[in-house]
This record gives C-alpha cells, sequence and structure tokens, in this order.
C-alpha cells in the first residue's frame, strides 16, 4: 500500500465521520431551528472537510465544502436565518460531497457540482441582502432611536448573544439612512505586516461609508494587537456584498464576513473567540476521542477472533489430557489457562461489538427525505443506540431495517388528513428501538399508523393458494401476518415507488434467519404495527448441548434448547400413529427422531426407547422434542462455515471442531424440522 | 537449453486410484495429508465422504472413485487426503496412495484416448502422460469435482418425498 492509499484510507474514514456530523447537526437544526448550537458542529465540520480535501488535492470536494461552510458562517453570525430551503441546500450538498468524494478519490471526474456551488453561492449572498433589508434574523440597529441595549438584554435572555456586555456596540448607530455593517476580517496565517493590510482595509472601508468603530480599538490594531481578526463597524450605504469584495480586494486577507450589525458586538474578539471556543467545546467534539480508541483493520480482528477459536479448541483438547493424567499441579495450571482464554475470548469478542447506533446514524436522513417525498409528517424516534452487536451481524440488518421503515412511512403511517378523521394526531410516529435480551438483541419498527388488516392477509393467502380457507382457526394472528413474508405477497394493488407492502419482506425475512434471527409481526388495525427482528449478539462462539445420534456427535444450538428429558421422564402417546410428548405444561409436542430426521432411518414413527432422551426445541415458534441418543454435554463451540459445496445442507448449521479434533455438525433448529405441510 | 526443457514441463502430484494413476497440477495442492476418518454430512452429493478438521478448517472430502470407478472408497493403510484448492474452496481428494511428483515435459501430454474416457468423464481429464512405460491420466479438479447447485439438488429429493441420497 502506497502511502497515498494509507492517508487516502485516512481521508475516506475521517470525512464520513464528518459527514455524519454535519449529517446530524443539520437534522438537529431542522428540528430545533432556534437552537443554533449544532451550526458550530456542522461549519467546523465542513471546514475540516475543506481542509481535508485541499490536502487530498480533490479540488471539486474542497470547493463545495468550502461554500459550505461560508454559507453556515452566514448563519453562525445569524445573517441567515434557518429554514427548510437552507437544511435542503445543505443536505443535498452532503450528499454531493460524498459522490465528489468517492469521485475524486478514485480518480475519476464523473460527478459535477457546478450547479450546485451556483446555487449555494446565490442562497449566500441572498442571505446578506436579507438582514440588510428587514431584520429577518433579529432587529437592526437602524438609528431608530431604539434602545439597542434592549434588544441586547432580550437576545441574552435567549442565550443568542455572547454574555459580557458590550460597551462599544451600545452607542455604535448608522447614519440615517444607512446600515450599520459588522465587518469581520481575517488575515492569512503567516501576514507580516498585518497593521499594514488592516489599515488598508479600514482606509477602503471609509471611503465606502463611516466607520463607527473597531475591535480591537484603533490604537492596538495600529500596534499589531491582535491575532488574525478584527473587526470593523462601519455604517455604509452600500450593499453587504460590495463590502465583502472590496475588503477581499486587499491582498493577505483571507476572509471577510459582513453583516447588518443586528446584535450587540462582543467587548473584544477574545471574548467572542472564547464563546466560540466553547461551543466548540460543548458540541463539536466528535464523541469517538471521548475515549480512547484506534483503528484496526477489520481483517486483523477477523484474524484474532479465529485465533481465539483455535486457542478454545485447544484448551478443550487439553482439558482431555488433563483430565486423563489426573495431576493436580497441571489441574491448577488448566484452570488457570481456562480463567485468562476465557478472559481473552472476552475481550476480544468485545472488540467485534459495535454500538448499532453506528449504523442506525443514517436512518433519520433517511425517513426525513421520504416523509418529505411523501409528504408525511413524521417524528422518528429512535432508542438503544449504545446496545452492541457484532459486527458481521451488524453490517447485515442495515437493509433489512431500511426496508422496514420505508414499510412504516409509506404504508403504516396514513395521510394527516386520514390520521385526523380517526382521531390520531396528524402527525405519526415511527419508532427504530434496539435492546438486549439475555443472549439475544431486540430491534423493532414500530408505526401508529394504519396497521395490517389480518383478514385482508388471509383472503389473499388463500387465494394465493398459501393456506386453505377452512383452516384459518390452526393459525395465529402472528403466523397470518408472516404471510406478507412469502415472496411475491402484497396486500397494496399499487405498489409506491418506495415500497409495495409485501416486496422484498421475503428478503427482510431470509436476512434475518439466516443471520440466526427470526422475525416477527405485531400489528393491532387502526394503531400501529410493530416488526421485531431477534438477532444473536454475536456469530462466531456459541453454546451448545452436544448430543449423539447414530453414532455421530451433533451440536445443538442452546438457545433453541428448552428443556430435556430422560427416557423416564418421558410422557408418550401416539396421534394417527405418529409418536408426541406431552410437556410439563400439559401441551401435545411433535416427537422427531434426529436420525430420521437427517435421513438416516425411514423410521419415523417408532417410538422413543427408554435409553433415549428428549430434548426439547423451539423452532419456528412452535415446540418440537428431538430424539436422540445420548447427551454427551454442554460446551462452548466455535461455528465454522461448511464449504461452499455443501452449504444449503438442509438441517445443517456449519460445523464446529470437537476437543477431539473431529468434525460434529451444527443442527440447524429452524430448518431441521419437517414445515407445516409435510408433518408426518 | 536445460531451463528450457524445465519451462515447458509441469509438475504433477501422482497419486493412485484403484489400478490407474493419476496427476493433479502441483500448483492447485496445498498439501498430502495421511487419510481419516471423516464426519459424514446428511444428504449431502453422493462424492463427498464428509468433512475433517484441517487445523481448524472444515474442509470436505471428495471420493473419486465414485466418479472415476463406480466403486466405493476403501481406505489401506496408505490411504492419503490431497488437500486441493479449487473454485468451490479448498477441499480433500481421496486417494489410495500419494507419494510422488514428477516433471513432465509438455511433449510428453497427450489428449485422453477414448478408452479411458466414458460419458461420465470426459470432461474431468486433461489429457495423459506417458511415464515409466504406464499411462498417467491428467485431472482437471474443477471439472473432476462437478460444482453443485447444492440447493436445488435437495429441494429436488425434497419434491420426491425426501428420498435417501
Amino acid at each position: 500500500m502506497s502511502d497515498m492509499d494509507q492517508y487516502r484510507e485516512i481521508f475516506l474514514s475521517e470525512s464520513a465521520e464528518f459527514i455524519q456530523g454535519i449529517t446530524d447537526g443539520l437534522l438537529a437544526l431542522e428540528s430545533e431551528p432556534g437552537d443554533l448550537a449544532p451550526v458550530e458542529v456542522i461549519f467546523r465540520g465542513a471546514h475540516s472537510l475543506k481542509g481535508m480535501a485541499a490536502a487530498m488535492g480533490y479540488e471539486r470536494t474542497a470547493d463545495l465544502t468550502h461554500r459550505m461552510e461560508s454559507l453556515m458562517a452566514r448563519v453562525r453570525q445569524r445573517e441567515r436565518v434557518v429554514d427548510r430551503s437552507l437544511i435542503d441546500i445543505m443536505l443535498e450538498s452532503v450528499d454531493v460531497v460524498r459522490a465528489l468524494i468517492d469521485d475524486e478519490s478514485s480518480g475519476s471526474t464523473a460527478v459535477d457540482s457546478t450547479d450546485l456551488t451556483v446555487r449555494l453561492v446565490a442562497l449566500e449572498e441572498a442571505s446578506g441582502d436579507v438582514s440588510s433589508n428587514a431584520g429577518t434574523v433579529a432587529t437592526v440597529t437602524t438609528g431608530t432611536g431604539e434602545d439597542a441595549s434592549g434588544d441586547t438584554n432580550e437576545q441574552r435572555a435567549e442565550g443568542l448573544v455572547p454574555s459580557e456586555a458590550d460597551i462599544a456596540g451600545r452607542d455604535a448607530q448608522a447614519r440615517p439612512g444607512e446600515t450599520l455593517f459588522r465587518v469581520a476580517v481575517t488575515l492569512e496565517e503567516g501576514c507580516v505586516l498585518k497593521a499594514v493590510r488592516a489599515y488598508m482595509v479600514i482606509k477602503r472601508l471609509s471611503h465606502m461609508g463611516h466607520v463607527v468603530d473597531t475591535i480591537p480599538p484603533g490604537r492596538q490594531i495600529e500596534d499589531e494587537q491582535f491575532d488574525r481578526e478584527f473587526i470593523v463597524l462601519l455604517s455604509s450605504g452600500s450593499g453587504g456584498r460590495a463590502i465583502h469584495d472590496a475588503v477581499l480586494g486587499v491582498s493577505e486577507v483571507e476572509e471577510c464576513v459582513a453583516g447588518a450589525n443586528d446584535e450587540a458586538v462582543p467587548a473584544s474578539v477574545e471574548t467572542e473567540l472564547a464563546e466560540v471556543e466553547a461551543a466548540r467545546k460543548r458540541t463539536s467534539i466528535p464523541k469517538l476521542s471521548e475515549t480512547q480508541t484506534v483503528r484496526i483493520a477489520i481483517g486483523h480482528l477477523d484474524m484474532l477472533v479465529n485465533l481465539v477459536g483455535e486457542l478454545v479448541i485447544l484448551r478443550s483438547r487439553l482439558e482431555r489430557v488433563a483430565g486423563r493424567i489426573a495431576d493436580t499441579e497441571l489441574d491448577e495450571a488448566m484452570e488457570q489457562l481456562q480463567q485468562v482464554s476465557g478472559d481473552l475470548q472476552h475481550e476480544v469478542m468485545q472488540t467485534r461489538m459495535v454500538p448499532v447506533g453506528n449504523i442506525f446514524n443514517r436512518f433519520p436522513r433517511m425517513v426525513r427525505d421520504l416523509a418529505h417525498d411523501l409528504e408525511k409528517d413524521i417524528t422518528f424516534d429512535m432508542e438503544g443506540l449504545d446496545i452492541e452487536l457484532d459486527r458481521t451481524v451488524l453490517d447485515e440488518i442495515g437493509d433489512p431495517i431500511v426496508h422496514l421503515l420505508r414499510n412504516s412511512i409509506d404504508h403504516g403511517i396514513e395521510p394527516a388528513a386520514e390520521r385526523e378523521a380517526a382521531g390520531k394526531s396528524a402527525r405519526g410516529t415511527v419508532r427504530l428501538t434496539a435492546a438486549r435480551e439475555r443472549d439475544r438483541i431486540r430491534i423493532s419498527v414500530s408505526d401508529d399508523g394504519r396497521g395490517i388488516a389480518s383478514d385482508r392477509v388471509w383472503d389473499k393467502a388463500c387465494s394465493l393458494g398459501l393456506a386453505d380457507p377452512g383452516t384459518r382457526g390452526s393459525y395465529s394472528q402472528e403466523d397470518i401476518l408472516l404471510f406478507t413474508c412469502v415472496p411475491g405477497f402484497s396486500t397494496v394493488s399499487q405498489a409506491t415507488k418506495v415500497s409495495g407492502r409485501g416486496v422484498g419482506m421475503d428478503v427482510v425475512k431470509g436476512k434475518i434467519e439466516h443471520l440466526g434471527g427470526a422475525l416477527s409481526i405485531v400489528s393491532r388495525p387502526g394503531h400501529g404495527t410493530e416488526f421485531v427482528l431477534t438477532l444473536p449478539l454475536t456469530l462466531a462462539i456459541i453454546q451448545a448441548l452436544l448430543v449423539s445420534s447414530g453414532g455421530a456427535t451433533y451440536a445443538l444450538p442452546l438457545s433453541a434448547v428448552d428443556e430435556v428429558l430422560g427416557g423416564e421422564d418421558m410422557e408418550l402417546d401416539t396421534v394417527d400413529g405418529s409418536p408426541v410428548a406431552i410437556d410439563r405444561e400439559g401441551a401435545i409436542v411433535s416427537v422427531h427422531h434426529l436420525d430420521a430426521l437427517l435421513g438416516y432411518s425411514d423410521d419415523h414413527k417408532r417410538l422413543p426407547g427408554r435409553h433415549q432422551h428428549l430434548v426439547l426445541m423451539e423452532s419456528a415458534g412452535q415446540r418440537k422434542a428431538l430424539v436422540v441418543e445420548d447427551l454427551l454435554g454442554r460446551r462452548e463451540i466455535v461455528i465454522k462455515p461448511l464449504s461452499r459445496m455443501l452449504r444449503g445442507a438442509r438441517g445443517i448449521g456449519g460445523a464446529t471442531v470437537l476437543g477431539d479434533g473431529r468434525v460434529a455438525l451444527i443442527i440447524d433448529q429452524r430448518t431441521i424440522f419437517p414445515g407445516r405441510e409435510e408433518t408426518p | 537449453m536445460i531451463n528450457q526443457l524445465e519451462q515447458e514441463a509441469r509438475s504433477i502430484v501422482i497419486f493412485r486410484l484403484g489400478a490407474e494413476e493419476y496427476g493433479l497440477a502441483i500448483e492447485c495442492v496445498r498439501s498430502i495429508i495421511r487419510f481419516e476418518e471423516s464426519t459424514p454430512v446428511p444428504r449431502a452429493p453422493e462424492f463427498v465422504l464428509g468433512v475433517i478438521n484441517l487445523r481448524g478448517q472444515v474442509i470436505p472430502v471428495v471420493d473419486l472413485a465414485r466418479r472415476f470407478l463406480q466403486g466405493d472408497f476403501k481406505p489401506t493403510p496408505t490411504a492419503r487426503i490431497i488437500v486441493a484448492e479449487g473454485e468451490s474452496g479448498v477441499l480433500g481428494l481421496a486417494v489410495d496412495s500419494a507419494s510422488e511428483v514428477v516433471s513432465i515435459p509438455l511433449d510428453n501430454i497427450k489428449p485422453a484416448p477414448d478408452s479411458v474416457l466414458t460419458s461420465d468423464t470426459v470432461d474431468a481429464f486433461e489429457g495423459v502422460a506417458e511415464r515409466e512405460g504406464g499411462l498417467v491420466i491428467l485431472i482437471d479438479l474443477d471439472r473432476a469435482v462437478p460444482r453443485v447447485d447444492y440447493a436445488r439438488m435437495a429441494g429436488d429429493s425434497e419434491s420426491e418425498g425426501g428420498s435417501n441420497v
């Protein structure tokens, strides 16, 4: 990997963080336009992106982020209100920046941002006019005789104005017919003759109007007692743009922000800078840097997990040997090894755990855009962002969640009028929550929309031949709703451009089950729908019950095992000649022989023998009893994938290596049992 | 001159299966291990003996005897598993013995004569080479081990009423 490639990787991952920060900031700003705290984050984010992109030589990215920064500078100086058009164009810019980065980092020139740049500049210039004309932002202190300090107090109460009282601003008033401008000038870094440049700026400005005051005062400017920034209060009849251009005409001026002085000016640049600094500390420090982190290539982590897996296998081999030798010292060492390798395993698995927030954070933007497109008013809540999930699982669930969110927004939430007619609030709510339940994660996507009419689903299922109309009684409400996950099923006659209910639900269900999870749907017509995904915390290492059948050893995931019964405890009966067991609650459970399920025996209907064992398992929401020869104990096993050649073997979820080096197959409780239609 | 000769030869791992000698290009061979019993996989394709643990990796073992000799593989004390890597990943080939790597000049490699071909194996052989008076059949790993659409196979057997493969 060349140096440049390395820099690029760093750039790509860091820029993604800034882009996320900007997006989050914009969405926060949109929901609370009065709270300008996020503006700082957005501004800084654009500024950092600009610098990074310039360093990489990505000129188009640097240019666009520069425009974004300038526009946000206006907002920051309260020369531009936060409105829909601002948020829209900024979000659009974020998208284009992302595309530009992809484009430029791959050496391509396909993305053109000229049009967007033009619109950004137009909006930026318009903002200057807005504030100088009508005072959209706040009261403009034109010479009307109004008490300027009164405004200051009012604004201070809102927390909009730096707390230091401002003396210069109090008597600073524009001459009649003119506007008082606050011209903030930043000189270039490394500017040698600061006083001279500042003098030239002030001189130029004095040609355009009356220089009321400067911060710091004139004497300090002459003595170069300022860093790179100074402010000129100018009463002028010219427009903000003209002032801006005039100042930038002076060489070694890096930046000039000229706006109507609609607020009290802080006592000194220092105060203002301190304020900015404080704001930055408050809002813009990314969460990541609060804890010490390093970036590690995923490959290294995967390798670590594999090695730990090997270690676990070796340890169980050693345990067997130690058991044979029966030496106290060896046993002690083994115990410690057990402890240490257990801790190591835990820590390594922790490194793979990633907060779900990492993928959830892109959803608010998506929900917002979708809601706007569909002209729906939606509150989007997220909860449990810090719940951690194995990275491999997390990577896979993004798309299914997107699909469920789309479903809820498109089909779940009714149009406002329909909601009001039904006595609900016009604004719909969509919630995405993550919570931990024992060794599983529960992710729920719910809405307070119209719900799914199970009667319609049932009729559709019958018309498609998926169910027999006479058998409705044997289906639970939830079972019926799961018909929506059958490929090609859709109760919406007109599929919209976003999603037809049912289109892709089969994919969602398939994906979740592939990950060892389950999907369930709960719906109350008129009240809403909830999709629940239950997922394993991790994929690589699981607890398993080892059993034998037909001389071979198999591993049953312990999470699927409810109860284990010896031959003596079984209460057996037959229904239609097929064996059934009666469980503790008195329910009838169908009995399946593992060897028969695996195709090693044709005799499905024999009764389990006294020496055999029954394992009660949960499969697709139903209880099943599995007959095995022997129980070999509970183990922690490392899941190994089966060769491509063997993948898809029904009932087999993978393989694991036992302590003696032999391979045992892992039974997949979801596919091992025959489906409803095949029940013997 | 010698260099040129070497360039025009191929290194071949020679193994024995039944009465025949076969060869596999060394590029696709990873290692040769002593034969070990594998764990059978229910409803696996018939030419798969089962799976074994190769230093933590679970790999399938393919029974070439079934494919080439229409008989079952019967392990002997000299039996080996050739660990090879092909399009369908890492796999083992169960063979009666494997002990030699030879260099066979390209000139000596000829198309397989019809006498050794059946319609089943016509694709599996790259050609034959003469060696010490005998014939070595060179196999094409990816074709000798047919790629199976396992999901479809399983589906088929299911629709036939779960017949035992």
